[in-house]
Formats: C-alpha cells, structure tokens, sequence
C-alpha cells in the first residue's frame, strides 16, 4: 500500500478539518469527493507532508514521513498539486517545471528530457518557453501538473487539479491520471463527480473531516439508486450518502 | 559546484528576484553618498542606521516564497538556498556600503555601518520567520526608532548595541549572533504569507 492511514486526525485549534480517516490506498487512481469544508484539501496536505496530522498513523509509500530521513525520501517520490499554485511568474514554463525537477533531486541527465515530456503531457509544448504571467488560469492549472509529475512519482496528489480546464483539456487529462494510475498511487480531489466516474478505480467521500464512503464509482452510484438529486447516477449516489451522513 | 546545482541557485535567485533586491540595495546605499548634513549630530549618525535598516529590510523581503507549498514538500536543498540567498544578498549591500564610502565616509565608519546591517538582517530574518516576510520591516524599523532615541539621549547600554563604537567587540558579537540566529531560523522554517 503506498497510502495507510488510520485514525488520521488534523486539527485547527478545536476544529478537526479530518477527523479520524482510515485510508489503504495502492496503485491507481483514487478520488475524493466531499462539499466544500468537507476536510479534503486538509487530508491531501497531510498526506503531501505540508502539514504534520494532529494525531493517528500515517505511513506513505510504506515510510513513517515523522521521520526527517524518511520524510525527505517520501518528498522525492511525491507529486503534488495544491488548490493554490504559487509560482514566479517571471519563469518561463520550462524554468518552473525545471526548478521543481531540480529541488526534487532528480538524477541530472533526465532532468532536460523528463521536463519536456512533463510539458508536452499537459499540451503547453507550444507555450514551454512563455513566461507564466503570459498563460491564462487554465494554462497555470496545466502548468501545476507538470511540475507535480516531472519526477514520476510513485504518489501524485492533485487538488482541484481540473478546475479552469476546458472540456477537451478535461478529457485529456483524464487519460493522463489513467495513465498515471497504472504504476503509482493518484489521488485526485475534485467537486466534478464526471472527473471521478470517467477516470478513478476508488472513490472516497469526505463529509465534516470524516469519511462517509468508500468503494468504487459504480458502488457509489447504486447507492443513489431511486434516491438522491442528481442528473447522473455517480451525482444521485453522492447526494444520497451526504443526505444519509446528515440524518 | 555542479552544473545543475549552479542551474538550481540560479533559477532560486531569479524566483527571489534577487536582481531587484541589488537594485534596491543600491539605491539604499546611494544616500549614503547624498549631501546630508552629519556634523557629529544625532541626524548624522542615524543615517548609516536608516541604510542598514533599510538593507536589511530588502534582504528579509527576499525570503518570501512565491512559490509556498510545491517548494517546500521537496527535497533537502531549500535550506541551503534560502540561506545561500542571504548571503549573496548581505555580501552585495557590503560591497555597496563599501562602494558607497568610498566617495564620502558614512559617519561612525563602514564596519559600524556594515556591523549594523548584519545584525538587523538577522533581525528582519527573524521577524520575517515570525510575522512573514512582507512585515519583516517591522521589529527593526522600531529597534532603529529606538536607537535614535538612545542616540539623542547618549545612552550607551548594549541593548544598542548599532550605536556603539565601530570596533566594540561585544556589539560585533551580537550582530553577529543575530545575523546567525535569522540565518538558522529562515533554514529551519520557511517564512509563512510569502505568496505572491
């Protein structure tokens, strides 16, 4: 399992943003879904060693990340993707994508051939020496999944990471996480149930910090069988568990 | 230093923009070279203050992140580069200072001058670590408020330690120990709110 995590807490001062998870998670890809405060984008700093969890287990990539050593290897095998993507935007998409591959410690003979195939995998090959403040929101999103796989990674966590694209930039990405998911661990966080339906095996479904489910899409959407507000099945499932969390 | 470890300090430099912040360090020096009036008074002696400071201030800045989260859950080199920054960026304002004095000398001397500026970088590392590197100014700006007090009022207590003679070895050690402390500080912990 590249992701193991039980009883995993992360609190606020008194707020627990993710309260007690229990996750086992090996390759492929895994989607979070949940409302907006649901704890989701609080879970993948934990498990994207940004924030240290409050209290429980975690073991990433079969390491304590506690653990300065382990924690650093941990960071070298990691891809990771915030809600919020900082950047210079004097950088080209080249330079950014090179800095992280860089401070990743990436072996320096891959370092030229990995960032351009991180590039074109995002379809900014066009635009690989525009400065970032030249490319649209959309464009940016792109250029935060380059740097998140320019190493490859083994766990590659993505929050929100289709927010801005466009329908055909959403489809391809899609195939990019399948893609992803047949060697590492890929967890995506997402309001866009499609995203899930379209490309993850797993699914999870966070509601106030806790995990109300997990099974895969099609056990999601049977459970909104009959039930459940939605157009599409993987909606009505989604609706029906939070309805049921909340009774 | 390996081609790409020279690639990466070059590309970190450049997300510090650290060519502006020698920019702005230099036309922080230039008013040492401007015609103010320093006949041993109060006024005199808090310009060399009010560089440093002001040196400082850019440097602290410098340690802000644009880039936050993505940078800081990689590898082991961001220390290092964070304090590689500071020092490239302290060694350019003392080869300014030097510069500097070279056309009119600042009163209290370029090592009180240089002296100053490396204890309150350290303090804006410091405050930067603390409150973010867009407030970094703040603890030293009050410190060096402070200081001109003590100068009109001739106290000589070692809290003031930048206002103390060029060679007083007690105030050399604690800019020195403040310099190393924001060093320590910056490398062990990023400054938070550094966005852009």
């Amino acid at each position: 399992m590249n992701v193991e995590t039980r009883g995993l807490t992360r609190s606020f001062r008194r707020r627990q943003a993710v309260a007690g998870v229990d996750l086992r998670i090996g390759p492929g890809v895994y989607g979070l879904l949940g409302p907006n405060g649901a704890g989701k984008t609080s879970l993948l700093r934990v498990l994207a060693t940004v924030i240290p969890p409050s209290a429980g287990d975690l073991r990433l990539l079969g390491r304590d990340p506690a653990g300065h050593a382990e924690r650093r290897e941990i960071r070298r095998r990691l891809g990771y993707l915030p809600q919020d993507l900082g950047y210079y935007s004097g950088f080209t998409v080249v330079e950014f994508v090179e800095y992280i591959a860089l401070l990743k410690d990436m072996p320096r003979a891959r370092v030229p051939r990995a960032v351009a195939s991180a590039v074109e995998d995002v379809g900014l090959g066009n635009r690989a020496r525009s400065k970032l403040r030249t490319l649209s929101g959309g464009m940016l999103r792109r250029v935060g999944i380059a740097q998140a796989i320019v190493n490859e990674p083994e766990l590659l966590l993505l929050d929100e990471p289709t927010a801005g694209l466009d329908p055909e930039q959403r489809v391809q990405f899609r195939t990019l996480m399948r893609r992803m998911g047949e060697r590492a661990t890929v967890i995506v966080s997402t309001h866009l149930v499609e995203d899930v339906g379209a490309a993850c095996d797993q699914v999870g479904l966070m509601s106030d910090g806790r995990l109300v489910f997990t099974g895969t899409p099609a056990e999601l959407s049977a459970r909104g069988a009959g039930t459940g507000i939605g157009d599409a099945p993987l909606e009505r499932g989604y609706s029906a568990v939070l309805a049921e969390t909340r009774t | 230093m390996s081609m790409p470890a020279l690639r990466l300090v070059r590309l970190h430099l450049a997300s510090r923009r650290a060519g502006p912040a020698v920019g702005a360090i230099a036309c922080v020096a230039l008013v040492l070279v401007l015609p103010i009036p320093r006949s041993g008074g109060a006024l005199g002696a808090m310009v060399p203050l009010v560089v440093a400071m002001g040196a400082a201030a850019v440097v602290g800045a410098a340690t802000g992140s644009p880039i936050g989260e993505v940078e800081r859950v990689t590898g082991r080199h961001l220390p290092v580069l964070r304090i590689l920054t500071v020092v490239l960026l302290f060694a350019a304002a003392t080869v300014l200072f030097a510069a500097a004095a070279v056309g009119r000398a600042p009163t209290g001397g370029t090592l009180a001058l240089i002296r100053a500026c490396a204890g309150l970088t350290g303090m804006t590392l410091l405050t930067a670590v603390v409150a973010g590197p867009h407030r970094c100014w703040t603890l030293p700006l009050a410190y060096t408020i402070l200081c001109g007090r003590a100068l009109e009022r001739s106290w000589a207590s070692l809290w003031f330690w930048p206002i103390r003679t060029a060679h007083d070895p007690t105030a050399a050690t604690v800019a020195a120990a403040l310099l190393l402390a924001g060093l320590l500080a910056i490398a062990a912990r990023a400054a938070p709110g550094g966005r852009s």
